[in-house]
């Protein structure tokens, strides 16, 4: 079982199962889901396999988001390359601002992050209003042409891509945190950094590979959200959402392969729907910020594997047991 | 007209120094707790802002700031210890993560909370003192000057309740080594309680004196998050001396930023925060101690 | 010896997450004795005494302190009690000095008398306003002590006190061992064998997070018979 949802067929089932949940559910919600859980799957990487917490998220989902608002607005009129082009500017941005980043302690590199969203926010919003138009954002509606084979400007087509892009992301992590030595060697960071300095391992590179790798998914999403809602203004990098997706990871379960997927189902389902009794809505994610916080560090999926670990643990302890009561 | 711009430079600094006064406020707990409990407070913020509302509520009940001041502190103190019992003590031994997210959701908790008691509309709290002192051949308004000194005066205090009260000594130790204090015979968990709610207070104090600058809005303490952050990093975390240098450092920036140019008030400090984290990565005072 | 045992360890086990590292431990101490516990690296030494102290919590079995519980007690109310536990790594409070290390102990218990503490170390008296972090490690070492009888304690717990030191120092360590035992039980850890030989009546041997054996003739002591169990 364990298994099964960790290979490729696992994943892939997984997501045709939520696919396919389109019929019951409503497709708005389920394309937030699927873009959130990308979002959310960097930051859970982070936390889980580097023990690195970014308060920041929101400015990677920025870059992204801005990289594909400005294309479609200024450059060209394909939201498919405009996907592709952003990807590559947060990569670019991230590889510069990783190096600065994760130079620091695990503490500062929490709050220096919080730090650079807020600046990174108030760039979008007042300092490059020119050219972003503030907390009016770029209308991008008018600007993006049908395009071939999956068309992004409809519902079903944004829905499906964001499936696709999802799917791929997760064969990536999947191969990044079961069979890569690198996934390896980022989680004995996570152990003890000092032992691996002395072992002569630099830990600076491995570090900055997993921001820079982390941070441009979060890119990626920032992208597809833009071209989703056909627009981007300033609020995407609003700090105030910052734990957010450190929420969402813990409550899934950091590092975990399905974890950003289930905590950002249940996440955002319990938003929506309590925010239909309850107008204040800081009170209500404070609250299961708090609850998720106390509950423990492993979070639902992290639990439900370690559950499974232990079922497997009896049963083969169980087995030889058994043999003996036979009498073989 | 270099007349002019000599007064303007002169009340930029006074300006600077008052909110010096505020950050210095505001972060000294946000440090202490980092220094003796290892987590990151994030409900401080909500402290500051819940100050604030409660300066406004009873200046505007019996018209008294300073009695306004004495009930925001002791509300807070009442909100804080409730906070630690029930939901910080319990992150102190896990990673700073956990203590940050949990108070972030304390936090958010807050804003919503004042977002319902006292809605959305922002609040304005007169200055108590009107008038206005020369200083140099300029006109400063008494109130800005007041603040300056109550930082000045709350900077000594702590320094004076640090290094010669029992307490204080206490504390200093459980910065070092808080398992080192148990096994003394020190009952830690009310020595980070008595902190908690220390530096709980002076964060009300900081909302309460920084409301009549500003108007009183629900998102004041996050707006002054990243602020307050850019002071205890430059300073380094869990330092006093550090927290007070850095908050001197930062309002002058802010202030004669937005001088030279507005945008610069709040990129500034940032750009300054990343020249010195690169200088010196655990801040102007941080120990070696904060390299975990 | 009809006394009762001032600490009596019943079946004790502790584990840290998942890795057990005792195993039923049982042993006691004796009022005004002097015990030492030998076992290699990682035997499980400092955690038995972590334990006792309440630093660690045991995942089962008592620890009886004058027939009275102390499982589940926090650690400073153990050392209120009158057993105090001095860690192996010499760490004193760096950024305070020796006499506000004593002032704390002093807050703690509520013993002022800082005269007992010199008639052991008169050097603490000149170093008074030397901050922790310029003290050498010897010097530590005695305001560790120091502090640690404050407030009387009945027994002491004393982590590999020779651990770095000279052997002059661990000389007078011996004898203010035998001093410090007129007036309360000491329990230390010993790697260096002649300062256990020296100091201790009664030794437990520790292997792999059990208790092996226990060595009472003073001869067995004497010969270091009891390597033949590490
Ligand atoms: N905090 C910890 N977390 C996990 N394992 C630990 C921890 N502290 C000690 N251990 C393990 O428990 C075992 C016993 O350790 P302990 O410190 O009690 O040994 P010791 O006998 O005091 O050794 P030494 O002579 O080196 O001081 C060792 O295997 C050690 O690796
Ligand atoms: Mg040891």
């Amino acid at each position: 079982m364990k298994r099964f949802f960790k290979s490729e067929t696992g994943i892939i089932i997984t997501f045709a199962l939520l696919y396919l949940l389109k019929g019951i559910l409503p497709t708005a919600f389920l394309t937030e889901v699927v873009i959130f859980s990308i979002y959310a799957m960097g930051c859970s990487f982070l936390i889980g396999r580097l023990g690195l917490t970014s308060f920041g998220q929101p400015a990677y989902l920025a870059f992204g988001a801005y990289g594909a608002g400005v294309y479609l607005y200024y450059f060209g009129h394909n939201s498919l390359v405009a996907i592709f082009v952003s990807v590559l500017f947060s990569l670019v941005l991230n590889m510069l601002v990783g190096s600065f980043m994760v130079r620091l302690n695990s503490s500062y590199f929490t709050l220096c992050n919080q730090a650079f969203c807020v600046v990174t926010f108030f760039l979008f919003q007042k300092a490059l209003v020119k050219w972003t138009f503030g907390d009016n954002g770029l209308l991008l509606i008018s600007r993006m042409d049908p395009t071939p084979i999956i068309d992004l400007t409809t519902t079903k087509g944004i829905y499906l891509f964001a499936f696709l892009m999802a799917v791929a992301v997760w064969f990536f992590y999947q191969y990044l945190m079961k069979k890569s030595v690198f996934g390896a060697t980022c989680l004995c960071v996570k152990d003890n950094e000092m032992k691996l300095r002395f072992l002569g391992y630099k830990t600076f590179n491995i570090k900055w590979l997993a921001f820079v790798i982390a941070n441009t998914t979060a890119g990626l999403a920032g992208a597809l959200y833009t071209v989703y809602f056909c627009m981007v203004n300033a609020n995407i990098a609003n700090v105030n959402t910052a734990s957010e997706a450190v929420a969402i990871s813990m409550l899934g379960g950091a590092g975990t392969l399905f974890g950003p997927l289930v905590g950002s189902f249940l996440f955002i389902g319990l938003k929506d729907i309590a925010s239909q009794f309850i107008s204040h809505w800081e009170v209500l994610v404070g609250l299961l910020l708090i609850i998720v916080m106390l509950a423990g560090e492993k979070g639902i999926v992290g639990s439900l594997e370690g559950y499974l670990e232990k079922l497997k643990e009896k049963r083969t302890l169980a087995k030889p047991a058994l043999t003996k009561e036979g009498g073989l | 007209m270099i007349q002019m711009n000599w007064q303007l430079l002169i009340s930029a600094i006074v300006l600077g120094l008052s909110m010096s006064g505020v950050y210095f406020l505001l972060t000294v707990g946000l440090s202490l707790c980092y220094g003796l409990m290892r987590i990151i407070s994030l409900d401080q913020f909500f402290y500051y802002a819940l100050g604030a509302y409660m300066v406004y509520t009873i200046n505007a009940m019996t018209g008294n700031f300073w009695l306004g001041m004495l009930g925001a502190m002791l509300s807070v103190l009442v909100v804080a210890f409730v906070v630690e019992r029930l939901i910080n003590k319990r992150v102190y031994s896990k990673p700073v993560m956990f203590s940050m997210i949990l108070t972030f959701g304390v936090n958010l908790m807050g804003v919503g909370l004042i977002k319902y008691v006292w809605g959305l509309t922002p609040k304005p709290v007169a200055s108590p003192l009107a008038g206005r002192v020369m200083i140099l051949g300029t006109g400063v308004p008494v109130y800005r000057v007041f603040v300056i000194a109550l930082a000045v005066v709350v900077y000594f205090a702590v320094q004076y309740f640090l290094n010669k009260t029992i307490l204080g000594t206490a504390i200093r130790a459980g910065i070092d080594d808080a398992e080192k204090v148990k096994a003394l015979g020190i009952n830690i968990s009310r020595l980070f309680t008595v902190t908690f709610l220390l530096s709980s207070v002076l964060s009300a104090l900081a909302g309460v004196i920084h409301a009549p600058f500003v108007m009183v809005s629900p998102e004041m303490g996050m707006t002054i998050t990243a602020f307050a952050f850019m002071v205890v990093i430059i300073g380094g975390l869990g330092s006093i001396k550090g927290t007070m240098v850095s908050a001197l450092i930062v309002g002058q920036v802010v202030s004669l930023g937005s001088l030279i140019w507005a945008p610069l008030a709040e990129m500034a400090p940032f750009l300054v925060m990343i020249i010195i984290l690169l200088l010196k990565p655990t801040g102007l005072y941080g120990s070696k101690l904060m390299y975990r | 010896m009809g006394m009762p045992n001032i600490v009596e360890v019943k079946n004790l086990n502790a584990a840290y997450g998942q890795s057990k590292v005792l195993f039923d431990i049982n042993l006691y101490i004796k009022p005004n004795e002097r015990v030492a516990i030998v076992g290699r690296n990682g035997a499980g030494k400092t955690t038995l005494q972590k334990c006792i102290a309440s630093l660690l919590h045991p995942t089962g079995g008592s620890v009886l302190y004058n027939g009275a519980e102390l499982v589940g007690k926090q650690p400073y109310e153990v050392a209120r009690l009158g057993l105090k536990y001095i860690d192996q790594d010499k760490h004193v409070f760096l950024d305070l000095t020796v006499r506000e290390n004593l002032e704390l102990s002093s807050y703690a218990t509520g013993d002022y008398d800082w005269d007992k503490v010199f008639k052991h170390f008169p050097k603490l008296k000149i170093l008074i306003d030397r901050k922790g972090a310029y003290l050498s490690g010897g010097e530590r070492q005695m305001l560790m002590i120091g502090r640690a009888i404050l407030g009387d304690p009945k027994v002491l717990l004393v982590d590999e006190p020779t651990e770095g030191l000279a052997p002059s120092i661990v000389d007078d360590l011996v004898t203010t061992f035998h001093e410090l035992s007129k007036d309360c039980a000491i329990m230390t850890v010993g790697q260096n064998l002649s300062f256990v030989s020296r100091v201790a009546e009664r030794v437990y041997a520790m292997k792999e997070g059990r208790l092996v054996a226990e060595i009472t003739d003073e001869a067995d002591i004497k010969n270091h018979s009891y390597c033949e169990y590490l």
